[in-house]
């Protein structure tokens, strides 16, 4: 890691001067990238992606390259595709595309989009607001921790900026990695963490700078904690404390978790053995009781690998473990810690998650899974570990165990070993008895006696955890054959992006590029199926309802405002109506909602409604070069049905809102002339007698502008509507909004 | 016919869709199948999140003496109280913490102790508790509860917390705890709860708006043959039917809510059922997860839970449903007997469960453990414990045997029964 200089926000000089000795920052000679110079100016530099054949050419649809383009920036970006990008689309097709994903990828907004993704899995934003960071960590261990009192005495907002900051550490982690095409792997063997200015003092105590010295205190960066053996997010305090520990648990739940999200491993699935209460579960049923090993074999030697970071995340460096005769020993995939790592033994087992296969396809399967919104296709069986490295095979387990320790059979209806009833395993001398599985069973066939525990204080290194499940595990043969057939042309494709992902060196853009590129993103209908068809095109098509986080950001790209009260406050889905509109909080709300309901259908209308009466008034009143939504029209236009120029507006709308490029003759647009016309006549009628007011509705009126508050010049205000065309068209607008084309993507 | 068929067949049914041919477009108005209300018994499911301990609830153990070591509690076991049949734990600092529960409620209530969870994983547990199998594929009984009273309903499985994994039989929808249910209740009005104006100041432009929404919804799906984007249009157009529904929520909700959130809950669910909108609802509580100082962090949150319980009785009582509103409790499993060294308590698979309701035969105790709270055998009729299974004969009381007697109780049919199978006899737990 480069240490030559510093950058970015604490740059300035008297911060150099006090942090230089103790931050550890890289990043100023940025290698080139493998997209840093790819633009839709220059497409010629850009690294070009094989693509992907259709693979129900003739029979699948899949969306054209403009079309895919405005669904991946929407989704990657939260923004509307540039001008250029989408010429660059239209004339290049996937080459232009491509261009144009690289640009994307340098948007802030992508960061936000990345960070979001992996919040659904982690969960740290649980920590953000109040103190909720801050109060995890421990004041003795981290004694510059509330560095702002002193400094600041009372200023909350400076508080805040400090927790938020670090709750924010391990996404922030992910976000940089991602920026800076770092191979992906580094967000678990990075050896440094993430801070900026406010969490720096924190984490590493300089309680003598003032705040504020940088030119971005706010920017994170890389910084390096004395002492702490850094392995990325592993050691994330925020992570650790979002995975806690206790005396009984002993880090299984961060062991598990770390299979979960880095080796795509479900160690649950396992086995689904009942524990049963009045049996005798015997000595230490994790190490000995077939029930509960099936599990634990796989858990417990990884669990040991945090055996330095306490409850609070904090690391003690101590290296201590519990003996064999209470747990497995540290290790990972069919290899033991070495003594010599044991201080640092979370670096040990991210180099080798890292150097893992199936790290690459657990992050193809989040990044998938989070972009189209739909869970990948698994029809297999269950896989548990191979347990033959632990002993134990025909009952022998453990015969070498001299005088170490003895292995452990495994069960054979499970890990496909068999031990002769009874035989159990020869345990070594004095190792732990190994545990041969009665094959009807599935008990503990090894004879105590003969095994026994200890071992250790053997010369003989502990036996290493089982090498890690089958990367391709069996189909289960009971699932419809068609939809056999949708998982293997599923996993074909996932294996291809998998491969592309590793190939590159691990880069995430070009992982994101993959998956924008392949027939699940792009599928968009088929010709006619045949029952059996159907059933195997079921994996394709994103049919995803937006967050309320996309929504959000949608609102704002499509019609130039924010769903809010006033511009002081959040937006109405990422607050008060985050969790209505199937949200989550990240503490006690951690499941998205993906199919809506009544409420989040009424959400939706009453979405539509509000934003129409802000935002048609204030398109309206800008200036045409700076309208989103009117471009070729004014208020004062009479609508006409038979009027090129409304029928034109129409059109511009449902090209802006919904991304649908009809012809003036379309039915769709003939439907929302319909929403149109019949709302004015209704409401012209309605002034004509007097049961119509020429006002606008209090929080439709325009007197302030909707993004900043500023008061408008008179020319601009609007609070009547006396021929009804601005509500006629907040009709034929809040229709568009509240649409499946707008909801969904 | 395997469950993928089953639920097919169910939704073309009408048991979680409308057809395009329920909509005519003609009158230009989408028309539920069934818009009935719902007036049966409403079952509101309490989830103790994290394992909770039922030896300081309704399976008191507590302690000989004070110096007992190893004690199950540190109460003693004379200040055990008693409410009719039902035992339970002198929790507080009088002992009393519970009163108001078992004392107002005991001839109505179940106590089921004894219970085998089979497991010690939290998602298994709470996957068991609810559903009656830990593995993964069946729904919670609420949702199966919802779909067979309410399929139509636009709420009929309210869903704040729990084990709400619906397989598809019925959504479970995140109500909210508190008065902006006025807002989405009347979309179109600025001032939901006030004037009647909307956004367009003429009543029936709304109307167009959303009328010509659904019939653009029919035209895509008519054009639309990938299953999963079809799908996704259909269930924007159900939940779209439900809108209107919620104006009859929005007329029940209470003018004053409570403080505490599960009680928020809880008073939005009553008002549901109130409108004829839901079957059940299913809420939660965390922080029942006490592997250290389990009494200072566990015994505070059991009391607050119990007195959620009360407080569903109360109002459902203010509401003049008392007769027909049924709560059940439970949690992912019990707690280990005694404490370890952090004054905590791990993951034991035995626990309890209790529930009060129409059907509910109350002041009673089925099932029971031995002073370790280790598992007991049952009689299988009488259900009263016969001893440890190394010496007794019996049955070993399992959540199986509770979801069957519930599955029973509150009519979910065959269908829903053989398409989620429960291992396992019926028990006469209702009588």
């Amino acid at each position: 890691m480069s240490q030559t200089c510093i950058h970015g926000s604490l740059k300035a000089g008297l911060a150099i001067l006090l942090l230089g000795s103790v931050l550890t920052v890289s990043g100023c000679k940025e290698d080139p990238t493998l997209f840093g110079g790819c633009s839709t100016q220059d497409i010629n530099v850009c690294p070009r992606s094989d693509g992907f054949a259709n693979p129900y050419e003739g029979q699948l649809e899949l969306l054209s390259w403009p079309e895919t383009l405005r669904k991946a920036s929407l989704q990657l970006t939260g923004k509307l595709p540039t001008e250029s990008q989408r010429a660059v689309a239209e004339v290049h097709g996937q080459l232009g595309l491509e261009a144009s994903l690289a640009e994307m990828m340098r948007d802030p907004g992508f960061s936000q989009r990345m960070i979001e993704l992996y919040n659904d899995h982690f969960l740290t934003d649980k920590y953000l607001g109040r103190e909720n960071a801050i109060e995890l960590l421990d004041e003795e261990e981290w004694p510059n921790l509330r560095w702002f009192e002193s400094r600041f005495p009372g200023d909350d907002e400076t508080a805040l900026m400090t927790n938020d900051s670090l709750a924010r550490e391990p996404l922030e982690l992910i976000a940089h990695v991602i920026r800076s095409e770092r191979p992906f792997t580094e967000i678990l063997t990075a050896d440094y963490t993430m801070a900026n200015a406010y969490s720096a003092f924190s984490m590493i105590g300089l309680p003598d700078i003032p705040v504020g010295l940088g030119d971005n205190p706010e920017g994170f960066q890389e910084i390096y904690v004395p002492g702490i053996p850094h392995a990325g997010i592993l050691t994330s305090a925020m992570f650790l404390n979002r995975f806690p520990t206790s005396d009984t648990n002993i880090n299984r739940h961060r062991s598990r978790m770390a299979y979960y999200f880095f080796l795509d491993i479900d160690i649950n699935q396992f086995g689904d053995r009942p524990v049963d209460a009045s049996s005798d579960f015997g000595e230490n049923p994790t190490l000995n009781n077939p029930d509960c090993t099936v599990c634990h074999t796989t858990m417990d030697p990884v669990a040991g690998l945090f055996m330095n970071w306490n409850e609070n995340g904090e690391y003690s460096g101590e290296g201590e473990w519990f003996g064999p005769d209470y747990i497995l020993p540290p290790g990972f995939n069919g290899e033991a810690l070495p003594d010599q790592n044991r201080r640092n033994a979370l670096q040990w087992f991210a180099q080798r998650v890292a150097q893992n296969p199936r790290f690459a396809q657990a992050t193809v399967k989040t990044v998938f899974e989070g972009l189209t919104g739909q869970e990948i296709l698994d029809v297999t069986i269950p896989t548990p570990p191979d347990m033959g490295g632990m002993g134990g095979s025909d009952g022998a387990g453990g015969a070498g165990g001299d005088p170490g320790v003895g292995g452990m059979g495994g069960d054979p209806g499970v890990g496909g070993m068999g031990g002769d009833p009874g035989v159990g395993g020869m345990g070594g001398d004095p190792g732990v008895g190994g545990m041969g599985g009665d094959a009807g069973v599935g008990g503990m066939g090894g004879d105590p006696g003969v095994g026994g525990m200890g071992g250790v204080g053997g010369s003989t290194p502990p036996p290493p955890p089982p090498p890690l499940p089958d990367d391709e595990p069996n189909i289960d043969p009971t699932v419809d054959p068609a939809l056999q057939r949708a998982y293997n042309v599923q996993q074909q494709v996932l294996r291809t992006i998998q491969q592309r992902f590793i190939d590159s060196g691990y880069n995430f853009k070009l992982l994101v590029r993959e998956i924008v590129l392949s027939p699940y993103f792009r599928a968009k209908n088929a010709s006619p199926l045949t029952s059996d068809l159907e059933k195997e095109l079921s994996t394709f098509g994103t049919a995803r309802l937006l967050t309320p986080e996309l929504l959000s950001r949608k609102i704002e790209a499509t019609t130039g405002i924010r769903w809010r009260s006033n511009p002081n406050r959040s937006d109405y889905l990422l607050d008060q109506y985050r969790i209505f509109y199937g949200g989550i909080d990240s503490d006690l709300v951690t499941q998205r909602v993906t199919e809506p309901n009544g409420v989040m259908a009424s959400l939706a209308q009453r979405m539509a409604y509000e934003v129409a009466c802000s935002a048609v008034p204030y398109d309206f009143s800008k200036p045409v070069s700076q309208r989103f939504l009117f471009p070729d029209i004014d208020q004062n236009t009479p609508l006409s049905e038979t009027s090129d120029q409304v029928r034109e507006a129409v059109r511009h709308l449902h090209d802006r809102l919904l991304g649908e490029d009809l012809a003036g003759g379309d039915e769709e647009i003939a439907a929302t002339m319909v929403v149109l016309m019949e709302a004015y006549n209704l409401g012209r009628q309605g002034l004509a007698d007097g049961s119509v007011s020429d006002q606008l509705v209090g929080q439709c009126r325009l007197n302030n502008d909707r993004m900043t508050g500023a008061d408008l010049p008179e020319s601009r205000r609007i609070n009547r509507d006396t021929e009804y065309t601005i509500r006629a068209w907040m009709a034929a607008t809040s229709y568009l909004l509240s649409d499946y084309r707008y909801l969904y993507e | 016919m395997d469950r993928r068929d089953f639920i097919r067949m169910a939704s073309w049914a009408g048991l979680t869709c409308v057809l395009p041919a329920a909509m005519d477009p003609l009158r230009a108005s989408a028309q539920p199948i069934s818009g009935s209300a719902y007036t049966g018994t409403y079952w509101i499911f309490m989830h103790a999140g994290g394992g909770w301990d039922p030896t300081h609830l309704c399976d008191p153990k507590g302690r000989a003496t004070e110096n007992e070591n190893n004690p199950m509690g540190r109460f003693l076991k004379s200040d055990i109280r008693t409410a009719g049949n039902i035992e339970y734990a002198p929790l507080g600092d009088d002992g009393a913490a519970l009163d108001a529960f078992f004392q107002t409620h005991y001839e109505r209530l179940l106590v089921i102790n004894g219970m085998d969870t089979t497991t010690n994983g939290h998602d298994q547990g709470t996957r068991g508790t609810w559903s009656g199998r830990t593995a993964e594929g069946h729904p919670p009984i609420g949702a199966l509860i919802a779909a067979t009273h309410g399929p139509n309903l636009p709420m009929p499985l309210i869903g704040y917390g729990g084990y709400l994994d619906t397989q598809g039989v019925t959504n479970a929808v995140p109500l909210g705890d508190g008065g902006l249910l006025h807002n989405l209740a009347h979309p179109s009005r600025p001032d939901p709860t006030g004037s009647e104006e909307n956004y367009f100041g003429h009543p029936d432009v709304p109307g167009i708006v959303q009328r010509e929404q659904q019939l653009r919804l029919l035209r895509m799906q008519g054009k639309q043959r990938l299953p999963r984007i079809w799908d996704g249009q259909n269930e924007l157009m159900l939940a779209r039917l439900g809108q209107d529904d919620l104006k009859r929520v929005s007329e029940s909700l209470p003018e004053n809510f409570s403080n505490n959130q599960l009680e928020r809950q809880i008073q939005v669910a009553l008002a549901a059922y109130q409108a004829g909108l839901s079957v059940s609802v299913s809420v939660s509580r965390g922080g029942f997860d006490t592997h250290g100082n389990h009494d200072g962090n566990h015994l505070p949150r059991l009391i607050d839970f119990v007195n959620g319980a009360n407080f569903a009785m109360q109002e459902a009582e203010r509401l003049g449903i008392a007769d027909k509103v049924a709560v059940v409790m439970g949690s992912d499993f019990g707690r280990t007997p005694g404490y370890n060294n952090g004054n905590g308590k791990d993951h034991w698979p035995i626990s309890s469960m209790m529930m009060m309701g129409p059907g509910i035969p109350g002041n009673r105790v089925i099932g029971g453990t031995d002073d370790r709270h280790g598992i007991q055998l049952i009689d299988p009729v009488t259900l009263l414990p016969t001893g440890s299974p190394d010496t007794a004969e019996g049955t070993r009381l399992s959540i199986a045997h509770v979801h069957r007697a519930l599955r029973n109780l509150a009519g979910v049919p065959n269908d829903f029964k053989a398409a989620f199978p429960l291992a396992g006899e019926d028990l006469p737990i209702f009588g």
